[in-house]
């Protein structure tokens, strides 16, 4: 027969069932008529012979059935009637139905959730080409692992290496920002200076327009950038008519033509607004385009152990600086460093949402075992009706199908509100908050996961009820109180439950202290009225007036007089500004080359004498600088305690000189010493060493810090009035209040407590209702035993403290697995831990305290139903 | 019922039916009556065997089934043999007789010498 007539029967077959079966019905029927006439042909009265003629046709529904068969649609029909039984039995037991729902829509929801955001943050994928050949290189020193080269150095580079194909740099103390000014409109734009090939080397191809080009990057070349899709719509509107537009760096006076947009996710370096050649972009003469990352794509067969071979032999060659030669390479691919200190954040969510999805399971594995026991009566009933235990399984089976669907599709909806209300109360500070979509991947992988468990957790339930056998069942003097070993697997899931949600809420304790701690870091300073401001002057003011120190010197006096603000300082950069600060390593007369080189960075600032006061900083030794320290006047320095303890462990450090360069006259004299802050780095005070500012020789710091009287933000306009009558070349870039910019720093820490803590919640909500459900099961099971004991004169207290200890049994051992895994495993959080120890006793006590009370609270519901037990009603039922 | 009834080895039902059917289109009744006579009374099949057999061989392909009129003027169904079936019918049947052959030669033989 044709495989299309072949469909076409089973298609009838299918959907036309009911005129089948009346067919079948029709012949038998006129089968047993045409026997029976027979036989009463042969002299058989017609009542036996209508009997004899059934006797021989042999079983007529076996028949039926086997006709049925071999229409060979058994099993879809047979996946029909599973699934039309499946949903009335679930709906026939609502309590059951819904509580195993809602747990599977909370599991595979939030661990969605949490999925796609950790995914989209974390995971930044970036649009180039073959992007594990792309590889960084840069040199580490001090802990630091962010030094570039200079130009010709990079130059040289490029052509000597043996490992890489194209090669491209990118510099890394220049991801600054620009001041734009345009009429009335000031804003900025991070600017990343590139080779002109960095595009074509990483093979990144524009959204709009073109990239940059090699020969974008020469002197004299019209000067082009690329912008990034985040500054077109952030600055821009996301306007049709971007490119061919120009703007004009405030402060240098160069103008610039938007020749291309990247796409949105391309974003390398971190946070750039527009990337502009390097050698053609700089302004004549400022040696700016320095300290540069080589980006290359390796070679066929070149390794990346072969790269960092090359790199660290670059900076150990002979011509190259002293300051060189202690530099170790270091290469990262560029998803290595796109990913990099936020991997082990990204790799404990997963771990988390895992651990979510394995307790719902478990949850709803729990509520599958005790239905089957509530349902033995029925699986043996029917199993002595001739259903084969395949079949049934098969029932069971589709009964855990159509669950893990159902909450599938709920989770779905979870999964959904929950990005949503994540992107609404994200913390400040989250980037690519509109990059956060419901990830479908994330989203199959969480249901094929939770269907895949399900199906097994649910079948060891389903092979044991299929197994019961009748007569244990029908000879029930008890409901047959689950067998001890199917008790004893549902404690143990419920052990197991309670241990996972002890490790969860662990590692969110232990991130939420970390989090207090840091916020309420020492910063060693006064942070309060303190208002932080970013100048820029305009481009042509340096040659029209005099230096910039000439112009601070100016206006500085005149912000003082302003109402409302009591001291100004420059500062070098805004708080927390990681690589955009200034770094030193000075020296001491007399250290051997191997001391020079264990000097530490110094964090470098050069400051007016009103700083210390600005900031509320201490004078530990000596004094601050005053205004005879100026040009012309013995160099001096201010030190901060861990740098002069490094120099001079033993001895007071004032008086003593620092070399900031080779020669010996070049020394500085030590007048004081303060605390080491936390003003350049939140996590870690960071030893710094100060600068008078009309001494120093290095550019002029354009950041002013104000401390005022009452809330900084109310200064800023009379502020901006003063700088536009006195100093018009001079513009405010930016004016916020020092407590803003805890914000960046804090950002990450205040995320991973945010999700831990949804994390923990869910854990210890599903671990309570697992809890929940096995002791009120148990006082169901024993209700008869209770009524018993009541009424042979137990009072209803003895027998609550009886379902609260069990509860208790089961929970305890619970919190003691649970702090075993934590103190083993909770190390891995180390990177995100700030001056809390994984294994902080503080922490974990308090956590097995909260799901000790949690679980007393889930074991007293029952207790308190089983004291409401009446002795009567108990011993009447069966 | 007859005192002797052999049982029907395994798998020759479908020829026997095929056999029936070849002849001509048969309702199912028609086609036991057919192999009861046809084998002198005694081959007695349960009749649901045969209706087994006949909705197997329709899935098969050897046997079409439509309804029509009965001699009676009632309706029953008819089974048609097809082509296919023809063709099975030829090869079980030259199958039959091998097995005939084969189990006559044995019964037949004597003790070689040894």
């Amino acid at each position: 027969m044709s495989f299309l007539h072949r469909i076409q029967r089973r298609l009838r077959a299918l959907f036309f069932k009911a005129d089948l079966d009346r067919e079948m019905d029709e012949e038998m029927r006129l089968h047993l008529a045409l026997e029976s006439e027979d036989l009463v042909r042969c002299g058989v009265n017609a009542a036996d012979a209508v009997r004899q003629a059934r006797v021989k046709f042999g079983g007529i529904e076996q028949q039926k059935d086997e006709a049925r068969d071999s229409r060979g649609i058994t099993v879809i029909e047979n996946a029909i009637q599973d699934l039309r039984f499946a949903a009335r039995a679930l709906s026939q037991s609502l309590g059951f139905t819904i509580t195993a729902v809602l747990t599977l829509a909370l599991g595979i929801g939030l661990s969605t959730a949490v999925f796609t955001v950790a995914d989209a943050l974390l995971i930044r994928r970036l649009p180039v080409r073959d992007q594990d050949r792309i590889v960084v290189l840069t040199g580490e020193f001090h802990g630091r692992s962010d030094w570039g080269l200079g130009l010709n150095d990079a130059r040289e580079f490029a052509r000597e290496t043996h490992s890489l194909d194209q090669v491209a740099f990118v510099s890394y103390y220049n991801t600054l920002d620009k001041p734009i000014r345009e009429r009335d409109r000031v804003f900025r734009l991070r600017e990343s200076l590139v080779s002109g090939d960095l595009f074509d080397v990483l093979g990144a191809h524009p959204a709009l327009g073109r990239a940059l080009r090699p020969a974008d990057d020469v002197i004299g070349a019209e000067h082009v950038v690329v912008l990034s899709y985040l500054a077109w719509r952030r600055s821009y509107g996301l306007r049709n008519d971007i490119l061919g537009q120009q703007f004009r760096t405030y402060d240098d006076g160069m103008t610039f033509t938007i020749v291309g947009v990247m796409p949105q996710g391309f974003d390398y370096p971190r946070g750039t607004d527009f990337w502009a050649p390097g050698v053609a972009s700089t302004a004549k003469g400022n040696p700016v385009y320095n300290a540069l990352h080589v980006v290359g794509r390796l070679k066929h067969d070149a390794t990346t152990g072969q790269a960092r071979d090359d790199i660290t032999a670059f900076f150990s060659r002979p011509e190259a600086p002293a300051w060189q030669h202690n530099l170790h390479g270091v290469v990262q691919t560029l998803p290595q460093l796109v990913v990099g200190d936020t991997k082990p954040a990204l790799l404990i969510f997963a771990a988390a949402a895992g651990l979510l999805l394995l307790i719902t399971c478990i949850n709803v594995a729990n509520l599958l075992l005790v239905r089957g026991l509530a349902r033995a009566r029925e699986m043996a009933v029917r199993s002595s009706l001739g259903g084969s235990r395949g079949r049934i399984v098969a029932q069971l089976l589709t009964e855990s199908a159509l669950l893990a669907t159902v909450g599938g599709a709920m989770g779905v909806g979870v999964a959904a509100l929950a990005v949503r209300m994540f992107v609404a109360f994200a913390p400040p500070g989250v980037p690519r908050l509109d990059e956060i979509h419901l990830n479908a991947t994330a989203l199959s992988g969480a249901v094929a996961i939770t269907a895949f468990a399900l199906l097994v957790f649910a079948l060891a339930p389903a092979v044991t009820t299929s197994r019961i056998e009748l007569q244990d069942v029908l000879r029930s003097d008890t409901r047959l109180s689950a067998s001890p070993r199917s008790r004893f697997v549902s404690e143990a899931l419920v052990v197991a439950q309670v241990a996972l949600a002890l490790l969860v809420l662990s590692s969110a304790g232990l991130i939420a202290r970390s989090l207090l701690k840091l916020e309420r870091a020492n910063l060693s300073f006064e942070s309060s009225h303190l208002l932080i401001g970013e100048l820029s002057l305009r481009f042509d003011s340096l040659e029209s007036k005099s230096s910039p120190v000439a112009m601070l010197d100016r206006l500085l006096p005149r912000l003082q007089a302003v109402p409302g603000v009591q001291t100004v300082s420059p500062v070098v950069a805004v708080p927390f500004s990681g690589s955009h600060g200034w770094d030193g390593s000075p020296s001491v007369e007399g250290q051997s080359s191997a001391e020079i080189a264990s000097n530490p960075v110094l964090n470098m600032e050069v400051v007016a004498p009103a700083y210390f006061a600005t900031f509320g900083i201490p004078i530990v030794r000596g004094r601050a600088f005053t205004d005879a320290d100026r040009q012309g006047t013995p160099g001096v320095v201010v030190l901060s305690q861990s740098a002069a303890r490094h120099y001079w462990p033993h001895d007071d450090a004032i008086g003593k000189r620092v070399l900031m360069g080779a020669k010996a006259e070049d020394s500085l004299t030590v007048v004081g010493v303060v605390p080491d802050t936390r003003y350049r780095d939140l996590r870690d005070a960071r030893p710094s060493i100060y600068f008078p500012l009309r001494q120093s020789f290095f550019p002029t710091p354009m950041t002013l810090a104000i401390r005022t009287a009452g809330p900084p933000a109310d200064i800023v306009a009379s502020i901006r009035r003063v700088m536009n009558e006195t100093e018009p070349d001079v513009t405010l870039i930016s004016a916020a209040p020092f407590d803003s910019f805890l914000a960046g720093p804090l950002a990450q820490p205040r995320l991973n407590a945010l999700l831990l803590g949804i994390f923990a919640g869910a854990a210890v909500a599903l671990a309570a209702i697992g809890l929940f459900g096995v002791v009120a099961t148990m006082v169901r099971q024993r209700t008869r035993e209770f009524g018993i004991r009541m009424a042979l004169g137990a009072d209803s207290r003895e027998v609550r403290r009886l379902v609260m200890t069990r509860g208790l049994t089961i929970a305890a051992p619970g919190i003691a697995l649970g702090l075993l895994g934590a103190v083993l495993v909770n190390h891995l959080l180390t990177a995100l831990l700030y001056e809390v120890s994984p294994t902080d006793g503080f922490t974990l006590a308090t956590v097995s305290g909260l799901l000790l009370l949690i679980a007393l609270v889930a074991s007293l519901i029952p207790a308190q139903s089983s004291t409401r037990i009446d002795p009567t009603e108990a011993l009447r039922t069966e | 019922m007859t005192p002797q009834e052999l049982d029907l080895l395994q798998g020759t039902l479908n020829v026997l039916v095929l056999r029936a059917l070849s002849w001509h289109p048969m309702h199912g009744y028609a086609v036991a009556r057919f192999i009861r006579e046809g084998s002198g009374e005694r081959f007695r099949i349960l009749d649901g065997a045969l209706y087994t057999a006949l909705h197997r061989m329709e899935e098969l392909g050897w046997v079409e089934s439509s309804w029509g009129r009965s001699d009676k003027g009632k309706r029953a169904k008819f089974y048609v043999i097809t082509t296919a079936g023809r063709r099975a019918l030829k090869s079980e049947t030259t199958s039959w007789l091998e097995y005939v052959l084969a189990v006559t030669g044995v019964m037949q033989a004597q003790p070689g010498r040894a």
